[in-house]
């Protein structure tokens, strides 16, 4: 029930709920990112100002250790 | 501070400097008169009569602190004063700033039964764990050899100690009292816990006639607190318990107490919280000032908060554990004699150990006496015998198994046939002792025995064949290789040389050791304990690995680890240590499992190598050459039969010889820290979490969240709900990895974890500010016909439970990295505990107590919401636990 007198409370406690919850699930894209290979930090403002972007390119990122590893030539008998 | 101590000894702080001065003067012939004793010493009733005059060879200081000064002892940390301060304000303020009709005392009896519930549980811990380990200690016997008149040469227990009493030291002994040399043979003592020097100082049984009023500098006294490192003496004791310097030193000294790096970790995080909470009562109580104007509701509510951000569980917690664990090592007969030695027990990842005494049963059998050739030779065990018989120092376990072997005829007629003239006694560096006899012709005879190679090297003939010959390099290797198959049977192999009419002296010294006849060998077996190999094994599946450091051969070291399950890949023997730097040899102790053949500086260096590279270690001695290694240790362990010294230097001592044991502490230790990481991080994350949801009730609600004593009593319920943490379970994969200190795990376990609460915190505002209040209360807050009164005691009976059951629920959700109550179950006393907090707190509004609290009573739909909303708690809190676990690898 909101009505005039209380816009404020409503403001203050709905926008910081918000912004606590983008922060909490933020770390899901950038956990994901940091398994991948990438900086938490960067990955975590980033999907912090763009969550839903984040998380999308989250899916697409590949294993920068494992692909690195993959690329190195074979070693061994002929 | 150690030069202060010396000072202090010169300017007569000893209570018998002047006598101990004059002892050191005059001939000893003169003392024992003064003492009117022997060289055979008291007897036993004399000595009685003595101790009853000059009571029991103790320390004062010794004695246990008295009851109340461990009981105020319990309440001394710095979140009880702050408690104790914020009752002080609140009495100020609540009851002696009001008129007679509205004094309130609730907050100040809450914040009390606080204070008295952390700290008297505190203290009936404190005493539990005190009780068993002092019960342990009395079955760890400090012992000396004294003259008892007729009784001869008896053992006793050092607190028998009298003036006057003649004492006979060795190398290993821990020296009794202060006390005047006799004679002395190659005596070296160190006296660094009088003087901080670590170089041992030799002694000497002449008077001195030089004036010196620094008593630790006299060379023909020794003193309690120091210990033989070799050589051997005989000493009449002057002054005991009190009067020694020792003792005048621990009276008028307090020794700075060394922290650990646990210790460090939980004071700074104590005073990280302190500060946090000094920043946020400021805060809360400005915001709350400016936005509703009640400045005395804001300073009330302020004080509520610093109350509730302050844990002080932590100190109990602590205790609690430690000591908990303490008692559990007790029951195993395992005494722990520094209580945070059982969270270090559980942080070591390299369990280095002696080999004889530790992981052998300690009970050395001689196995064979044979001549060059490897044929058992009788001849060879009488050199033996006269060697073990004649040396004063009768505590080596090698005399002994020779001693046990010969203990019947014709060995025994032997001591009629020859007396002693002299001996020059063992020591490290040589490895080998020898004794000066002559029989009754006349004819004299040094007997030495010895390591193989020390041996090898003071010798230039053997008996070969039955003749003398001169040692070449062709006998040489023929004794090698006897040598090494004895060895590669896991024997200790001796080797026993002798020379007949060594240069007519009274005085021998090791020089005399050189141009000696090999005559033979001698091969020991000392089995490993039936437990230590299942105990190697379960340290190394609980991540401990185990390296053995022993100044024995690699050939014997060697069988004994493949014996006990010990893989010797690579192996170091003393000398490649010697030539490697300090860079050289912490790559090297990473890749050894056995070092071999190592002085006990060497011991030393490859512990501090291993802790320098980051290990936690652990060192499990019984010997004075361990002595030095377990002081450089994290966790010093030790067996009940150990020498003094190593007991002395002991963190752990077992009392039984079951290995196993060393898992039971190692598990039990990193429950013990698992526990109180446990209450710490949840704690952190909570308050942390609390922060944000109080600053933003002060900033947008128009009232304040939760009345003052409603704060403090919230608190009270979750406080109690933490008493039970030291007792709940730990999972097996906790237990599985080494567990150390680690300053910012917590720091970012606080930062993941804590807002969670927040947002249910906020989200509970939400629905009790825009939907519950207003259908109760008559419309929205502020509208016309809505009860103002009744809209705020709703709201903040709501936010009480909701509070309360989310930090009691998380409590459960976060002690596990596994899903709770399924796949991981609380100890019943946790469950117990936090189910009736839960009861209790939610049924408190609807009784006449939570009317006193300001609470009112609450329409069921709220519990529609709440379930709801915990559901949604527990799954975002294990969400985050899970990104957590994902980003760092592990939760607490």
């Amino acid at each position: 029930m909101i009505i005039g007198t209380n816009y404020r409370t409503a403001i203050g406690l709905f926008g910081t709920l918000i912004i606590m919850l983008i922060g909490l699930f933020s770390t899901y894209p950038a956990v994901r990112a940091y398994e991948s290979g990438k900086n938490f930090a960067k990955w975590y403002i980033f999907s912090f100002l763009l969550f839903p972007v984040a998380l999308i390119a989250s899916f697409f990122l590949q294993d920068a250790r494992n692909k690195s590893n993959q690329e190195k030539p074979e070693t061994g008998s002929q | 501070m150690k030069k202060k101590n010396v000072q202090n000894i010169s300017s007569s702080v000893s209570p018998v400097a002047d006598k101990l001065i004059r002892a050191s003067q005059i001939e000893t012939d003169e003392l024992l008169r003064e003492f009117n004793t022997t060289l055979d010493g008291y007897d036993e009733e004399t000595a009685e009569e003595l101790r009853d005059k000059y009571g029991r060879n103790e320390i004062s200081r010794e004695k246990p602190k008295p009851l109340y000064k461990r009981l105020i002892g319990s309440f001394l940390d710095p979140f009880t004063l702050i408690l104790f301060f914020l009752v002080a304000i609140s009495f100020i303020t609540d009851v002696a700033m009001q008129a007679p009709g509205e004094r309130d005392p609730s907050t100040v009896i809450i914040i009390l039964t606080m204070v008295l519930t952390s700290g008297m549980l505190r203290f009936i811990q404190e005493t539990r764990s005190n009780n068993a380990v002092e019960k342990l200690k009395t079955m760890v016997n400090t012992t000396v050899t004294v003259a008892r008149g007729k009784d001869g040469k008896k053992e006793i227990s050092t607190w028998e100690v009298v003036p006057g009493d003649i004492i006979f030291l060795a190398a290993g002994d821990m020296i009794p009292a202060d006390a005047r040399i006799i004679t002395c043979k190659d005596l070296f003592i160190n006296q660094s816990s009088l003087t901080g020097e670590s170089e041992p100082v030799e002694k000497i049984s002449s008077p001195i006639t030089q004036q010196s009023k620094d008593i630790l500098a006299l060379p023909n006294l020794v003193f309690m607190g120091s210990d033989v490192v070799s050589g051997s003496a005989t000493c009449i004791v002057i002054a005991t318990g009190d009067y020694t310097c020792f003792g005048s030193m621990t009276k008028g000294i307090s020794e700075p107490k060394v922290m650990t790096s646990f210790e460090k970790g939980v004071n700074s995080v104590s005073w990280v919280l302190i500060r946090f909470m000094m920043l946020m009562v400021p805060i809360v109580f400005f915001i709350n000032g400016f936005t509703k104007g009640n400045w005395f509701q804001a300073f009330l509510f302020a004080l509520s908060v610093a109350v509730g951000l302050t844990p002080e569980m932590l100190p109990m917690i602590v205790t609690t554990n430690l000591a908990k664990g303490a008692v559990t090592m007790a029951k195993k007969k395992t005494i722990v004699k520094r209580l945070n030695a059982i969270q270090n027990f559980g942080a070591i990842d390299v369990l280095c150990t002696d080999k004889t005494g530790t992981i052998t049963q300690n009970k050395i059998v001689l196995e064979h006496y044979l001549d060059i050739h490897g044929n058992e030779d009788e001849r060879v065990l009488r050199h033996a015998f006269l060697n073990s018989y004649y040396q004063t120092g009768l505590k080596n376990l090698l005399d002994l198994a020779i001693l046990n072997h010969a203990k019947s005829e014709p060995y025994l007629s032997l001591e009629e046939k020859y007396v002693k003239v002299d001996e020059i006694p063992f020591d490290f560096n040589r490895r080998r002792m020898s004794v000066v006899i002559r029989d009754q012709d006349g004819k004299t005879q040094l007997i030495t025995k010895g390591a193989i190679e020390e041996m090898l090297s003071i010798c230039s003939h053997a008996e070969y064949n039955g003749a003398v010959v001169e040692l070449d390099d062709d006998i040489r290797k023929e004794i090698l290789e006897i040598v090494n198959k004895l060895s590669s049977q896991g024997m200790r192999v001796l080797a026993v040389a002798q020379k007949n009419n060594p240069p007519a002296e009274t005085v021998f010294s090791v020089k005399d050791e050189s141009d000696m006849v090999l005559i033979g060998y001698l091969a020991f077996l000392d089995p490993p304990k039936e437990s230590a190999a299942a105990a190697i094994k379960a340290l190394k599946e609980y991540g401990v690995s185990v390296k053995v450091l022993t100044g024995d051969t690699d050939s014997v070291a060697s069988f004994v680890c493949n014996q006990v399950g010990i893989e010797v890949d690579n192996m170091l023997l003393g000398y490649q240590i010697d030539e490697m730097n300090d860079d050289q040899l912490s790559v090297a102790v990473e890749k050894v499992s056995l070092f071999a053949k190592l002085s006990p500086q060497q011991k030393a260096r490859v512990v501090r190598a291993l802790r320098n590279n980051g290990h936690v270690v652990g060192y499990m001695g019984d010997g004075i050459n361990d002595a030095a290694a377990m002081h450089e240790a994290d966790v010093a362990i030790s067996v009940d039969t150990a020498v003094d010294v190593a007991k002395e230097s002991a963190d752990i001592i077992l009392l039984e010889k079951d290995l196993t044991v060393l898992e039971q502490g190692v598990v039990e230790g990193r429950k013990t820290f698992g526990n109180i990481m446990k209450y710490i991080k949840i704690t952190t994350s909570s308050n942390f979490g609390n922060m944000f949801s109080v600053v933003t009730a002060s900033a947008f609600l128009p009232f304040l969240p939760m009345h003052p004593i409603q704060i403090l009593f919230l608190n009270l319920i979750y406080d109690i709900s933490c008493v039970a943490i030291p007792w709940d379970n730990m999972d097996e994969e906790y237990l599985k990895v080494p567990r150390k200190w680690d300053a910012s795990s917590i720091v970012k376990f606080m930062i993941w974890i804590g807002p969670t609460s927040s947002v249910f915190d906020i989200a509970t505002y939400i629905a009790l500010f825009f939907v519950i209040c207003p259908i109760i209360a008559g419309g929205a807050f502020g509208a016309p016909g809505s009860n103002v009164a009744i809209f705020s005691a709703l709201f903040n009976s709501g936010w009480f439970i909701e509070s309360l059951w989310t930090q009691v629920l998380i409590i459960h959700t976060l002690r596990t990295a596994k899903i709770p109550f399924i796949q991981s179950r609380p100890a019943w006393p946790l469950l117990l505990v936090t189910s009736m907090a839960i009861v209790a707190g939610t049924v408190i509004p609807y009784t006449p107590f939570g009317k006193l609290l300001k609470m009112s009573s609450i329409p069921s739909m709220y519990y529609i919401w709440l379930v709801f909303a915990i559901l949604l708690y527990m799954l975002l809190a294990t969400f985050m636990k899970t990104m957590y676990r994902r980003r760092y690898g592990e939760l607490l």
